[in-house]
């Protein structure tokens, strides 16, 4: 009994360890706030209604809608919108 | 060993009993293929990930009618939620008694209760993910994400308690969701 709960004990680890450090490898993080603010007001003029702004791949992500539309921006570190995607 | 719950069932004299029929066994191991690649390789914000997730809503929708019109040990009338169950199974465990059950144990059935709820709350914040009200909303990913773990952590569960089951009763069921056959060796 006390080796079947301890190969039980030592398999259950090893997957949550794989599952752990799945989460921990995503990508995506929250932009920093100062960051955040001056990307939102920039495209809250330009008739964003900004939902989120992230970092990905050292660039900033933004979920935004525009016109009804779900969009995703993507901007450089100089806050130029490099890619336009529409999420239809 | 005691073998109550075996008594009242047919087991041939081989001790080999039919459990689970072809759409449970289907569905479970798509589910598998599904939630594996959605949790740990198929990227969230991709098509991909979108069709598959919506696979598993399909396939955990189809287990629930299943749990009412199924074959007999797929029916959830069949393992009830049974608190009283779970702790007299932990007690057997714990005091080295041996009882055998044909279909799902009790313990087993708070688990598949557990998977099939968090898989429901998995599909539907990911869908929420993709409509105009919540696009971009970050306590929905949140929730998704939360829910992704805690299934994570529950199948880690489910695979040692599948495992020790398995050596504590010397009955192979991983192999039995497979064939869909229960082999008692004594
Ligand atoms: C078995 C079911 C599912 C699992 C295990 C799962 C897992 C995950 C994980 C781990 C993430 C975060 C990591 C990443 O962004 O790559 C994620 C994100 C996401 N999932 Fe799922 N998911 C499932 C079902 C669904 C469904 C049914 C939908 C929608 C119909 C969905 C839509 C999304 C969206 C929109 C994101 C965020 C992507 C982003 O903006 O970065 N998921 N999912
Ligand atoms: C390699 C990994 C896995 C193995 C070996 C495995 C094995 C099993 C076995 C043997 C059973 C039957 C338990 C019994 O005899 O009462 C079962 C049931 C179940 N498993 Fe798994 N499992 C695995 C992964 C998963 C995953 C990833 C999920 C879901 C995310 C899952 C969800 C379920 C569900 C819902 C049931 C109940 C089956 C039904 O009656 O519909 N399993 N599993």
């Amino acid at each position: 009994m006390k080796k079947i709960l301890t190969s039980t004990l030592v398999a259950s680890s090893l997957l949550l360890g794989t599952a752990a450090a799945s989460f921990a490898e995503g990508s995506e993080q929250a932009a920093d706030a100062a960051k955040q603010d001056q990307i939102r007001a920039n495209l809250t003029g330009q008739g964003y209604d900004v939902r989120k702004v992230d970092m990905e791949d050292g660039m900033y992500e933004v979920y935004a809608m525009k016109d009804g539309k779900k969009v995703q921006l993507f901007l450089d570190d100089s806050m130029k919108i490099v890619r336009t995607q529409d999420i239809n | 060993m005691t073998n109550a719950n075996a008594a009242s069932e047919a087991i041939s004299p081989a001790g080999q009993t039919r459990v689970w029929d072809p759409l449970i066994r289907i569905f479970h191991w798509s589910l598998v293929i599904a939630f594996t690649a959605n949790a740990l390789f198929v990227e969230g914000d991709s098509k991909i990930h979108l069709w598959i997730g919506y696979f598993v809503a399909g396939a955990v929708a189809f287990r629930i009618v299943w749990g009412f019109i199924g074959t007999k040990y797929a029916r959830f009338s069949n393992f009830p939620p049974n608190l009283k169950g779970a702790s007299e199974q932990v007690m057997e465990i714990a005091s080295n008694r041996k009882r055998l059950h044909m279909g799902h144990t009790p313990l087993g059935a708070l688990m598949i209760y557990n998977l099939l709820l968090t898989l429901i709350v998995i599909a539907a914040s990911g869908y929420l993910m993709t409509t105009d009200a919540y696009w971009g909303v970050r306590w929905m990913e949140e929730l998704h994400e939360a829910a992704v773990f805690w299934a994570e952590f529950s199948v880690a569960l489910h695979i040692a308690a599948v495992i020790f089951e398995s050596l504590r009763l010397k009955v192979n069921l991983p192999k039995a969701m497979v064939t869909g056959v229960k082999e008692f060796r004594n």
